[in-house]
């Protein structure tokens, strides 16, 4: 009865270890989460901050106006347009 | 020592006359020590009974925290993938000045400097001393907004908020819409598709110990679900030369207003859909109610002559006459009302009629149909009904039914006066011609497979009246205006008198053109309306023309179509007359 009990307590003070290990080492990887998604919320930003600035320079206006005034380009006119029919097509 | 030991010898020995201690006093401490405990276990009841729920309020308000885990506002994107509008996050700075100490200074000014705000302004916000919350300054920047908490003015606040850019600015400002300041859509597509862009805010219940960490998440994380991306049906791109064409021919033709749609001949997706004025969704400073409205969905008008090959095509879909049919034109009366000609001919065939824009032969040939056949067309055709894009506040326009027409009804109705529409109807009616004889459905979102669309016209009509409309665009038709130099195209003019009261007044025009390209096999539907023209010119064929030929060409150009009258293609010189049209 005695060695049971001894081999019970052994196992107590070995849980009673475990568990507190278990929560220290669940807390920490729940911080660590916290952390991973408020990167993955900041990415997101960045990724949509990005585009926004993509667009932005990327936009119709800003692009016609750099190849009309600085790099000197216009459309063809149409007389500078050779259309080459694809071959037994019209 | 001694002295003790007697004094307690004595005590013990001698009681003498000692305090009674008979069972009256016991009891009478027994029953004061119990009634004491009574009270304690009274009060716990109390507490863990009756003020169970203000104390646990109590206690969850101190570490019990509730945080909201925004939903990020779906993208609205072209087809292309090309974002029309993000949010982002920004911080708005607020403060309370009900419990702050006065802010020294120098920190003021470099509180103001930094917010780009008076110092007197900020010094006057601090100093009502009634208010718990006022903002300083909404939506700044996140970098700004970390400098300001640099400054550690204590009860100044930053919160986080979103705001919708839109990069391709006041080109889609009409479809698109904006959101206000909360966040939530109130125009255009912002407002129509509110849910689904939304998303819908999530939730968690934290235990936070004193220093602000969070320690335990105490109920089940609510994910936050973010608002979906609209795809649109729109192309950026055809979108912005739409947008440019249309804002240089109203500019040009010193017009009131314009609008420009184009359609997919073959899926009925909306390519582009511009209007002008417009406005910069990015900064509404100055907007006016006129710059906010969408025209080519939300204003009816009478379509005048471009009306004339849809009305044409139900005589010949009906038997009534067939494309080589000649018919008399001289000027006629219907009761007291004369039917003229802006410019007369004796006799015309359908193609004369279309070219020549002839209110006689339009006429003639729309009173051969029945009343009734005649109203069901026109309402097939989706007149006075919702064109059912899914844009807020779109117009159903006019169609009364046929039961009340009168024979003159009829006829104006076939050259367009009479009959209200809006120019996105006109853009899908035009469908017919493009496809087959089948009337496509609307989307403004971009669609996988087409969806079936209504059959309204046989093949055969629909051919023939392709080719009449392909014929109208050579020299001596009145959509010669509407050329694109490398493609054929097919379409129709039309120049409307505005209605004002009772009368058509002579000096008021809505110049329209509606047309598709490239004529032998339509990809684009492209209808174009300025509203009165004012620079002299005011016919469809010479104002609206050029922004159909400039828009459709563009457009055709960007969407890689292989020309189908590369060589050979005549230019036409500038003095080319375009004809009256009417």
């Amino acid at each position: 009865m005695n060695r049971l009990n001894a081999v019970l307590l052994v196992v107590l003070v070995f849980a009673a270890m475990a568990v507190v290990t278990a929560q220290h080492v669940s807390r920490q990887l729940y911080i660590e989460l916290n952390r991973e998604q408020k990167l993955a919320r900041q990415l997101d930003v960045d990724y949509g901050k990005l585009l926004l600035e993509q667009s932005t320079w990327g936009a119709h206006a800003l692009v016609e106006h750099a190849a009309t005034s600085r790099l000197d380009m216009h459309l063809p006119a149409p007389r500078e347009v050779q259309a080459i029919a694809p071959k037994g097509g019209t | 020592m001694r002295a003790v030991s007697v004094n307690h010898n004595r005590r013990l020995n001698n009681p003498g006359p000692a305090p009674s201690m008979g069972p009256g006093r016991v009891r009478f401490v027994l029953a004061l020590l119990g009634g004491l405990f009574l009270v304690l276990i009274l009060r716990a009841m109390y507490m863990q009974v009756v003020q169970q729920d203000f104390l646990v309020g109590q206690g969850d308000a101190r570490f019990r925290r509730t945080l909201t885990m925004e939903a990020n506002r779906g993208v609205i994107t072209d087809r292309n993938g090309e974002p029309l509008a993000i949010s982002t996050p920004v911080q708005s700075i607020w403060a309370s000045p009900a419990g702050m100490q006065p802010v020294p200074p120098e920190k003021l000014a470099e509180l103001a400097r930094l917010l780009e705000l008076p110092p007197s302004e900020l010094a006057g916000k601090f100093a009502d001393k009634r208010r718990e919350f006022v903002y300083l300054k909404r939506q700044i920047s996140p970098q700004l907004a970390d400098k300001v908490a640099a400054l550690g003015i204590p009860g100044v606040a930053g919160q986080q908020e979103f705001r919708r850019y839109y990069p391709a600015g006041e080109s889609f400002a009409h479809i698109i819409g904006f959101t206000g300041v909360d966040g939530k859509g109130q125009e255009g597509l912002e407002l129509a598709r509110e849910k689904m862009l939304a998303g819908k805010n999530g939730s968690r219940v934290v235990l936070r110990d004193r220093r602000g960490h969070i320690v335990e998440d105490l109920a089940a994380i609510e994910r936050p679900r973010n608002g979906q991306t609209l795809v649109l049906a729109m192309d950026q791109r055809i979108q912005y030369i739409a947008y440019r064409e249309l804002k240089n021919a109203v500019e040009l033709n010193k017009a009131k207003a314009g609008a420009v749609v184009v359609l997919d001949a073959k899926s009925g997706e909306v390519l582009a859909l511009a209007n002008y004025p417009s406005f910069n969704p990015n900064n509404r400073e100055g907007t006016t109610p006129e710059m906010l409205r969408n025209r080519a969905v939300i204003d009816l008008f009478e379509p005048g002559s471009t009306m004339k090959p849809l009305s044409i095509a139900i005589a010949l879909e009906e038997g009534k006459a067939r494309v080589n049919t000649v018919l008399d034109t001289h000027t006629y009366k219907i009761g007291p009302a004369t039917i003229r000609d802006v410019s007369p001919q004796p006799s015309l065939d359908i193609t004369g009629i279309i070219k020549k824009s002839s209110n006689v032969g339009a006429s003639k040939l729309a009173l051969m149909v029945a009343p009734q056949d005649f109203w069901t067309y026109y309402d097939s055709l989706g007149f006075g009904r919702n064109p059912g894009s899914g844009f807020p506040g779109e117009a159903s326009g006019r169609l009364r039914n046929w039961k009340s027409w009168r024979p003159i009804e009829q006829a104006t109705m076939s050259f367009g006066y009479g009959v209200s529409v809006s120019l996105l109807q006109m853009a899908r009616a035009y469908t017919i011609f493009a496809n087959d004889g089948v009337l496509l459905p609307l989307s403004l979102y971009k669609t996988n497979a087409p969806m079936p669309g209504k059959r309204v016209l046989s093949q055969k009509t629909a051919d023939e009246m392709k080719g009449v409309l392909v014929a109208n665009s050579e020299p001596g038709g009145g959509a010669v205006g509407g050329r694109i130099i490398g493609y054929s195209i097919g379409g129709k003019s039309g120049t409307a008198r505005k209605l004002e009261g009772h009368t058509y007044v002579a000096d008021k025009h809505r110049a329209l053109f509606m047309g598709f390209a490239p004529g032998k096999n339509p990809k684009l539907i492209v209808t174009v309306m300025i509203d009165e023209p004012s620079a002299g010119k005011y016919y469809g064929g010479a104002v609206a023309a050029p922004v159909f030929s400039a828009v459709a060409g563009g457009a055709l150009r960007v969407l890689n179509v292989q020309p189908d009258e590369p060589t050979n293609n005549t230019l036409l010189p500038e003095s080319t007359p375009v004809p009256a049209d009417f």
